[in-house]
């Protein structure tokens, strides 16, 4: 399946984006993140593979929504997800170090004139995808299929690779007056994560 | 005590100032940030955090430094008690108005937000909405019609399927039509769009899910946003063919330009009241945040600037406090430093001239003190060893102050009588009472005094009192002064000199007649003894005798008068005094055999300088005094002995005469060198005051005193060298 660069966002190994998520992480911790954090997106059905170009991977999100989200939704405020993969080589005495990174941003907004969700950036996909339920919407979101992950250096098939998948509710693409109740609240920090070996 | 440094920073100007800036600026931005903007939209969170935390951080900076002025209260360290209650009415005077507006400001601030949003425009954005929505289902209705009308004409049409579909696409004015097969393949797919047109080669097929459901038979008639805009989708079966297999043929028809636009801003309007909506609550508490965080933040400078002020304020006050509480303690050399240029400045700097001023006087009174002390000591050494007394008295005639010579003069322990009245002298010593009345008779008078007074002793002594007052403060009395010296020796001088006056004069007019008188009667013995008879002869020879024999006597005693009154020169010369002893008592060895004479001769003293002549005198007077004194007495003996003063360096030598006689009477002994003072029936008296005299002239002593068991010893002493000048005031002679 065809992609374009603006499904997914590669980002070097050694940089992060410094600065803003930098920042948001130490604003995380200080609102004591560990605490509030509500893992409301789960990972499963996950498989990876080396391929030609670099990595296939195949997921299945289970994104559910809290109420308060949803109303937030049908009240025309976009919400973003980011769903952030990162590949890793294991070392038995060492943390693992990161070899490649890549974000997408999928973005499901509610168009009250044909009263339909409207998905963009869908990962693996080009097109903007409209549905009538939400269920619909996400699940359309949250299926990854045989999608290739293109890698800056070659893989070893030998090698002991890691990789792990976060998906989370994008709180800073809110409008600035959400914000602040959107990390306070439960309802509204919605993450998961998961990390696997390459091959399985 | 690095709490107490750390406090210290803690508490200081820096750390608040850092962090006011900071928080100012964070706040700014945060503000900025609720506007939605693109760029603070981002790091919303984090200003809140970052206002969040310094504002309570300055809380608790703040905090700190009250908790220590409550400290310092309680410690009662000075000044805090005012800093505190400066703190507390600045702080009074920040807050309320603060909250004052912050209160008025949280209401204009919601019914501000209140007012943006209406009712009637909610109303007329829905039914708007229902419009569009409406205008879309027409549309879609039309739509469907259409491709089901088509469908129909390409039901059972195989293998021309593009040309045909083209054509009624066409001819339907379809801007997409394509048809997918049973096996879900694209049969045939047409479209108005150009070649150039990417979805030429990828025409848009629908999902999985719209094409299962439509197998099922139903339609599909959806409006889709896409990039270009609302796209009318419809998908219909083809055909009516068994369940869950068959073609279907879907069309697209974008929504026309007039149509879009008009959709396009009715479906933005209503999205975004949707929103604005939505976020009121929400935009409310981010606005009441924002207000909430800098009226605090304003508040908590305006206490920062309270306690920064009143301390700077109150600092001058307290070294002041410190100041005075130092020079109550009697510390004048505290200086307190001059910080500011107000009254406050001012204030202090008089402070110190003032502390200064005092320090200098009072050096000034310590170095009076010292000098009034040196003073002191010296009247006190001065009338120690003066030889006149002195005596002081209080203007309630209390003795307060004598002196040595006082005490030696009066014969008194005048030590026991400080304090005591006038009148305790002559309880405590009855002989001072001729004293005590003089001082009290000229006591309540003005001015000097001065008056003889004898003293009733056995020992008579004569005493020159002269007595003043002493100057008091204001002119109030204050007590007056005695001066007195003992002049019994004066005026026994005096006298003696008074005396030799008269002697001599006597002397010399009684010697005149004398001379005559002896020849006269000489002269009638010459003349008539050898013409008379024998009875008158006898009587004429008799009586002549008489005559001439008392004359002679007469001319014996005025001579010794004349030796007694005449001023003696005395003309001094070596001589050995043994020599002269020896000469002198050989004379009487002859006479007077029946007296027996030792001597007791020093050999080791030197040569005396002195008159000979004068000093034979005194050996016979003192000779002739012991011979009286002997007379009728058993076993007489009569002792000379002369010595040389071992305990003064033989600068002096001593010559006694003793006897063993009756001694001399205690009524006399005191008098016994004064002229006329005798025990015998004949005799001038005159003897040992001559003596007296010549000693004296020589600068020597003579004393007498009674020896046990009987008899008197005369002792006279001599200075090696004699002096010239006489002892008493005498006239020229």
């Amino acid at each position: 399946m065809a992609f374009t660069m603006r499904a997914w966002t590669s980002v070097d190994a050694a940089r992060g984006t410094c600065g803003a998520r930098g920042l948001r992480l130490i604003g995380w911790l200080a609102l004591f993140y560990a605490g509030l954090a509500h893992a409301g997106f789960s990972i499963r059905d996950v498989h990876s593979a080396i391929a030609d170009g670099g990595l296939k991977l195949d997921a299945t999100l289970d994104l559910h929504f809290d109420d308060a989200v949803v109303e937030a939704l049908d009240k025309g405020i976009p919400l973003e997800i980011v769903i952030d993969v990162r590949l890793l080589k294991h070392r038995s005495v060492w943390w693992d170090s990161t070899l490649d990174r890549w974000e997408m941003r999928p973005r499901i907004q509610y168009h009250a004139l044909s009263g339909r969700y409207v998905v963009t950036a869908a990962p693996g996909h080009d097109e903007a995808e409209n549905f009538d339920t939400l269920n619909e919407a996400l699940a359309y979101v949250g299926t990854l299929k045989n999608l290739l992950l293109p890698v800056s250096e070659k893989l070893k098939p030998a090698d002991d690779y890691r990789l792990v998948l976060t998906a989370e509710l994008n709180l800073e693409s809110l409008p600035a007056p959400l914000q602040p109740l959107a990390y306070v609240s439960r309802k509204w920090r919605l993450w998961g994560s998961k990390k696997w070996k390459v091959g399985e | 005590m690095e709490g107490r440094r750390i406090t210290r920073h803690l508490t200081g100007i820096a750390p608040l100032a850092a962090l006011s800036v900071v928080l100012a600026l964070a706040l700014a931005m945060m503000a900025a940030a609720t506007q939605n903007s693109a760029l603070f939209g981002r790091v919303y969170t984090l200003l809140l955090i970052v206002n969040v935390a310094g504002i309570a951080l300055l809380l608790l900076l703040l905090l700190l430094n009250l908790h220590a002025l409550i400290v310092q209260r309680r410690a009662r360290v000075l000044g805090s008690r005012l800093t505190l209650r400066l703190v507390g009415a600045l702080s009074l005077i920040a807050i309320v108005p603060v909250f004052v507006v912050y209160l008025f400001s949280l209401q204009l601030l919601n019914k501000g937000i209140d007012s943006w949003f209406d009712v009637r425009i909610e109303q007329a954005l829905h039914d708007a909405l229902s419009l569009g929505r409406s205008t879309l289902d027409r549309l879609l209705e039309d739509l469907v019609r259409k491709t089901q009308a088509m469908a129909l004409e390409i039901d059972g049409v195989r293998g021309r399927e593009a040309t045909v579909l083209n054509d009624l696409r066409e001819h339907y004015d379809v801007f997409d039509a394509t048809l997918i097969g049973a096996d879900g393949r694209i049969v045939a797919s047409t479209s108005h769009r150009g070649l150039g047109d990417r979805a030429v080669l990828v025409p848009d097929r629908p999902r999985e899910a719209i094409l299962a459901h439509v197998r099922q038979g139903e339609v599909y008639a959806n409006v889709d946003t896409t990039r270009s805009g609302l796209q009318l989708r419809v998908v219909v079966p083809v055909g009516e063919r068994e369940m869950g297999a068959g073609r279907v043929l879907q069309t697209l028809q974008p929504v026309g330009p007039r149509y879009s636009s008009l959709t396009d801003s009715v479906q933005s309007a209503f999205a975004e009241y949707e929103k604005l909506v939505y976020l009121r609550k929400s935009l409310k508490l981010g606005f009441t945040l924002t207000l909430t965080l800098v009226a605090l933040f304003t508040l908590l400078l305006a206490l920062w600037a309270a306690l920064f002020f009143a301390r700077r304020l109150v600092a001058p006050l307290r070294d002041l406090a410190e100041g005075t509480q130092a020079v109550a303690q009697g510390n004048y050399r505290k200086q307190i430093p001059v910080t500011s240029r107000d009254e406050l400045g001012l204030l202090v700097q008089s402070f110190n001239d003032m502390t200064r001023k005092i320090h200098r006087a009072q050096m000034q009174i310590r170095r009076s003190q010292r000098e009034a002390e040196t003073q002191r000591t010296q009247l006190e050494t001065v009338l120690t060893h003066l030889s006149s007394g002195v005596l002081s008295f209080d203007e309630s005639l209390t003795l307060h102050m004598h002196n040595a010579a006082a005490a030696q003069i009066l014969g008194v322990d005048l030590d026991t009588l400080v304090g005591r009245p006038l009148a305790a002298l002559s309880q405590h010593e009855p002989a001072l009472a001729p004293l005590v009345e003089a001082v009290a008779e000229h006591a309540g008078r003005d001015g000097e005094w001065q008056r003889e007074v004898t003293l009733a002793r056995a020992a008579r002594r004569s005493i020159i009192v002269r007595g003043t007052r002493l100057p008091g403060l204001d002119d109030k009395p204050a007590g007056l002064v005695l001066v007195f010296d003992d002049v019994t020796a004066l005026i026994q001088a005096q006298r003696d000199a008074a005396w030799g006056e008269v002697a001599r004069r006597l002397a010399h007019e009684i010697k005149n007649p004398l001379t005559p008188i002896q020849l006269s009667a000489e002269r009638i013995r010459q003349k008539c003894l050898e013409v008379l008879n024998e009875r008158p002869r006898e009587t004429l020879d008799r009586a002549t005798r008489t005559i001439i024999q008392q004359v002679e006597a007469m001319k014996t005693m005025v001579n010794e008068f004349s030796d007694y009154a005449r001023p003696l020169a005395v003309q001094p010369e070596p001589f050995d005094l043994n020599l002269l002893v020896r000469d002198v008592v050989d004379l009487y060895e002859g006479k007077h055999r029946w007296v027996a004479i030792e001597l007791a001769l020093d050999p080791t003293i030197p040569m005396i300088q002195s008159d000979p002549r004068r000093l034979r005198q005194v050996m016979h007077n003192l000779i002739l005094n012991a011979d009286d004194a002997l007379a009728g007495v058993d076993d007489p003996r009569l002792t000379v002995q002369t010595r040389c003063m071992k305990e003064a360096d033989c600068r002096f030598i001593e010559l006694s005469v003793r006897d063993n006689g009756g001694g001399f009477a205690p009524t006399v002994i005191d008098r016994v060198f004064e002229p006329y003072v005798t025990t015998k029936e004949k005799g001038t008296g005159l003897g040992l005051a001559i003596v007296k005299k010549i000693v004296e002239e020589h600068g020597g002593a003579v004393w007498v005193e009674n020896l046990k068991p009987r008899g008197a010893a005369i002792t006279v002493r001599l200075p090696l060298r004699a002096n010239a000048a006489p002892v008493a005031v005498r006239e020229s002679a």
